[in-house]
């Protein structure tokens, strides 16, 4: 067993985990994030990507305790209460939801981009996006809702 | 509020299930948790057919957690009633819902493909249910196995099915007119094989499905099912039950693409609900849902036609054989869109067709967006521009004169074409590709011997349909209910299932327009069950026609109800009342009106109901679409760089055109993968898929094509809602056959096997340049000469 002290989503808490539970499970399981999707197991799809000290992570690659000490935000905290963040509301408003199981892992690499580059272009968003798979293949809606998000959040 | 002043039917109304889906409270089936759940997984065959001498139980029983084993040792004796089933779920619809050689059986003592379920395990925690499946002890007799349709079709293959002579999983020929003849009157015969791949639906959801026993000794199931009403007759039939004692119940759905539209993981984890008693959640690993869930079917085609000076084809032979795999499942149904698709988009005055399904010991072939349609296009849209290319004929042109026209039989409906949208769609389509520039330069190609990179473009066209009514043997039904509450809300119960789709968000568009009330006080109820009319599900492109349709019907039936009842109060005729906002007002008299919240809480407390029930009419109408590729071929490495893709569909009428614009994208994303990389690869010798993970089954990316370019044609179908047609899958059949067309143009070489990986691209190239049997003096310079 192990002790992660993180903060996820502004809220720090503490809890014991098994050395091997995946950081996806313990999101989940443990703290009932249920938004973080978990699509392939393997880290190749992206839906479980979640931020760990602002850098988007497949949280189904990384153990619980190599959270301990970090800041880890997942799809529930984009938005304040009621108040969406820019990304979610350019989302809906153009389309860019399909199942929406990929949805949440694209938003916290959407965020994370948007972090480091107000203002991508299409191409820079596209190459961003290359780590997050999207059956439904709304690649055209994401982009337009992420350059959207750009410009709304300015 | 908005109240109908605008139309909502047409408007970009944002999704109902957007928000929820962006904030992460949406949920799916693997969210969902139930009191004293318990956890099962799957232990798979490794053996691609075999006989099973002893599941060996007692080491994984020992294990901590592990609380029952079900295999074909035990289940007959705990669950005595049960039979085999259609994973399909159309056995119920068969004429005496009998049972056909290749039906499926719970963990059957015969294993026929590799990855097929052997036991079913449960424990108390998902970890201990994979470790114990994992390490199941299985004593195996491995038989003979078939391992594709080569092998199956030989007289010494073993026979994989009692009751399957030959391994014949199904047959359908058609013919008409004279092929013999029409071939010797042809300026141009060309015979060539076509071959295409088994592709993966991908679906980002993993299968995974949660049961609850009942106190009724029945069930209830959340899955992501595509039809859960025929879910529920198939679970029903197979363990005995009365279809009151199972519902079936679809939470979010992740993706389906035609991997739901069929039983998975549901009747092994309704098997462990029956015989514990207790809440069951099973889940598919990402690499058990690539190898055992159903894939699109491969199939080879060999092809003969005969063109005109004109590119028309006069005569086509075909001899098709699809790859069922190891069970029979949806095979009866895509074998004759395969054979219906051949000669569905084109006058062909003289065919002579017969398509064969082979059972063989590979993963199970079935459901996939397009539904044999995308393997029908690939050769005859690829063959129609070799044809068009040695008879020197701009195949855009040679399409245009063999297109069907309004007016003409179709293949799915005996009621002519009423309107045609695909003149529309090929001219746009042209237009916005600028197709005359690009084949006026007579392109790129000059000699095949140069290096560097080539560029071409190329096209495809489709008639297809919306929904299944009209084929034969098959059960198509939507119905629905409208109630409008004392408040004015509205609550629709259909059982049209979102896979993303949005259907649930048109069907709430229809309703409010129909009614006159504002899109926001409408709701569409879960795809359940136990509170929805009938329906036959999300497939075949049918939801929004079907569905649509019985909604809107429901709809006015309601509002009837309502001025019916207005007319009394306001003492004028029913007819001459209209709602007005939130009025319900006299026809030329403003005066005379009355609230509508008024109405409908006196009509409550009178009695009254302002409710519709409202069933699809056993109607089909023809969708249209065309597509236009423009790629880049590097001659020396074969690689092929797709730079634009145009796809042009029409669609009746766009209920939401966003969403429509989003099902025209993403099926061409996802026809561009069955191009250039999709493939589920079978080692030849083992049965073993080779690439079953998302590592090595190569889904394209965002980084992997263009953003593709929409055009949305709208010549409304009298008899769909608002004029809509189907919308799903067009698109995706057309991608394959563009990209291919662009290839040809580009290079002159010819590929003819999916995916056109560079490796097989490069030796097509290769072929051209080394005078093989792509021998052409260069691209659209040809001389009009073809090849027997």
């Amino acid at each position: 067993m192990a002790e992660v002290r993180c903060v996820v989503n502004g809220e720090l808490l503490k809890a014991e985990v098994k050395d091997d539970r995946l950081l996806c499970d313990f999101l989940r399981e443990d703290l009932g994030l249920l938004g973080t999707r978990v699509g392939c197991r393997e880290g190749v799809c992206g839906s479980c990507n979640v931020l760990l000290g602002g850098f988007p992570v497949r949280s189904c690659l990384f153990l619980a305790p190599q959270a301990d000490g970090e800041q880890i935000t997942t799809v529930e905290g984009l938005s304040e209460g009621d108040h969406l963040h820019p990304l979610q509301r350019a989302f809906i408003d153009a389309g860019a939801v399909q199942c929406g199981f990929c949805t949440a892992g694209i938003l916290i690499t959407a965020k994370a981009l948007l972090d480091r580059n107000p203002e991508p272009s299409e191409h820079e968003v596209l190459e961003a996006l290359a780590g997050n798979l999207c059956r439904c293949s709304a690649y055209g809606k994401i982009v337009d809702a992420i350059r959207k998000a750009a410009v709304s959040s300015k | 509020m908005t109240w109908a002043g605008s139309p909502i039917v047409g408007s970009r109304t944002p999704k109902v299930d957007a928000a929820e889906k962006v904030v992460g409270t949406g949920r799916y089936v693997d969210d969902l948790s139930l009191p004293g759940m318990v956890y099962a997984r799957l232990a798979r065959s490794p053996y691609p057919h075999a006989r099973i001498r002893e599941v060996s139980t007692e080491s994984a029983l020992g294990q901590p957690g592990v609380r029952l084993i079900l295999s074909s040792e035990n289940l007959p004796g705990l669950l005595p009633d049960l039979g085999p089933y259609d994973p399909a779920c159309h056995d119920f619809e068969r004429e005496g819902a009998v049972s056909m050689p290749g039906d499926f059986r719970l963990v059957d003592s015969t294993i026929r493909h590799v990855g097929e379920p052997v036991a079913v395990v449960v424990a108390d925690s998902d970890g201990a249910a994979v470790e114990a499946a994992a390490t199941l002890e299985v004593d195996y007799e491995p038989l003979p196995a078939v391992l594709d349709v080569d092998q199956a079709r030989l007289e010494e293959a073993p026979q994989i099915h009692q009751g399957a002579e030959g391994n014949v999983a199904g047959n359908l020929r058609r013919s008409a007119g004279d092929v013999e003849a029409a071939l010797a009157e042809s300026e141009v015969v060309l015979a060539h094989r076509f071959s295409t791949s088994r592709q993966k639906q991908a679906q980002l959801e993993p299968t995974c499905c949660v049961v609850e026993p009942r106190r009724d000794g029945g069930v209830t199931v959340w899955t992501p099912h595509q039809a859960p009403h025929r879910a529920r007759r198939t679970l029903a039939r197979m363990f005995g039950l009365g279809l009151n004692s199972v519902r079936v119940v679809n939470p979010l759905i992740g993706g389906a693409f035609g991997k739901g539209d069929g039983l998975t993981a549901e009747p092994y984890a309704v098997a462990a609900a029956l015989v514990t008693r207790r809440p069951i959640k099973l889940r598919y690993s990402r690499h058990e849902d690539l190898v055992g869930t159903e894939a699109r079917h491969p199939a080879v085609f060999d092809l003969t036609a005969g063109f005109d000076a004109k590119g028309r084809i006069l005569a086509l032979r075909g001899r098709v054989t699809m790859d069922a795999g190891a069970y029979l499942s949806h095979t009866p149904r895509v074998l004759p869109v395969i054979l219906t698709q051949l000669t569905a988009t084109y006058r062909i005055p003289n065919v002579d067709l017969e398509v064969t399904a082979l059972f063989t010991n590979t993963p199970v072939s079935g459901a996939f967006r397009g539904y044999g349609g995308p393997q029908a296009a690939f050769a005859l849209e690829h063959l129609i521009d070799l044809g068009a290319r040695a008879v020197n004929v701009d195949p855009l042109e040679a399409r245009d004169r063999m297109r069907i026209r309004t007016g003409d039989s179709w293949g799915y409906s005996r009621r002519p074409i009423d309107t045609s949208g695909l003149e529309e769609c090929l001219r746009l389509g042209a237009e916005a590709i600028g197709w005359s520039g690009h084949r006026a330069k007579e392109l790129w190609p000059r000699a095949c011997d140069q290096t560097g990179i080539r560029r071409g473009v190329g096209m495809a066209c489709v008639v297809w349909k919306s929904g299944i009514a009209g084929k034969a043997g098959a059960v198509d039904q939507s119905g629905a209910t409208v109630v409008v509450n004392p408040d004015g809300s509205t609550l629709v119960a259909s059982a049209a299932c979102d896979l993303g789709t949005g259907i649930k968000t048109t069907l709430a568009q229809i309703c409010a327009e129909a009614l006159g009330l504002p899109i926001e006080s409408v709701r569409v109820t879960e795809s359940d069950t136990g509170v929805t009319p009938y329906d036959s599900g999300a497939h075949a492109s049918r939801s929004l026609y079907r569905a649509g349709r019985a909604v809107e019907r429901a709809a006015l039936e309601a509002k009837r109800e309502i001025l019916t009842y207005a007319a009394d109060l306001l003492e004028a005729d029913p007819g001459d009342l209209q709602f007005d906002g939130d009025r319900i007002v006299v026809r030329g008299a403003p005066d005379r009106s009355a609230a509508l919240f008024d109405v409908l809480e006196r009509g409550f407390r009178e009695g009254r109901r302002f409710e519709g029930v409202g069933t699809a009419p056993l109607e089909n109408a023809p969708s249209f679409a065309a597509q236009f590729a423009e790629v880049e071929v590097d001659l020396e490495t074969g690689g092929v760089r797709v730079t634009r893709l145009v796809a042009a569909q029409d669609v009746g009428k766009a209920i939401n055109p966003t969403i429509v614009e989003g099902q025209i994208q993403g099926a061409v994303h996802q026809g561009l993968g069955y191009a250039l990389t999709e493939d589920l690869v079978i080692d030849p010798e083992t049965g073993t898929v080779l690439n079953g993970s998302f590592m090595d089954y190569r889904v394209l990316t965002s980084a992997d094509g263009p953003l593709v370019e929409t055009i949305v044609v709208e010549q409304g179908d009298p008899t769909g809602p608002f004029g809509a047609k189907g919308a799903g899958e067009p698109s995706i059949i057309l991608t394959a056959p563009a990209v291919a067309n662009a290839i040809l143009h580009a290079t002159g070489a010819s590929v003819r096997k999916l995916p056109m990986t560079p490796e097989r691209v490069l030796a097509a190239i290769r072929g051209v340049k080394l005078g093989g049997e792509q021998a052409e003096p260069g691209a659209l310079a040809g001389n009009g000469s073809g090849t027997v």
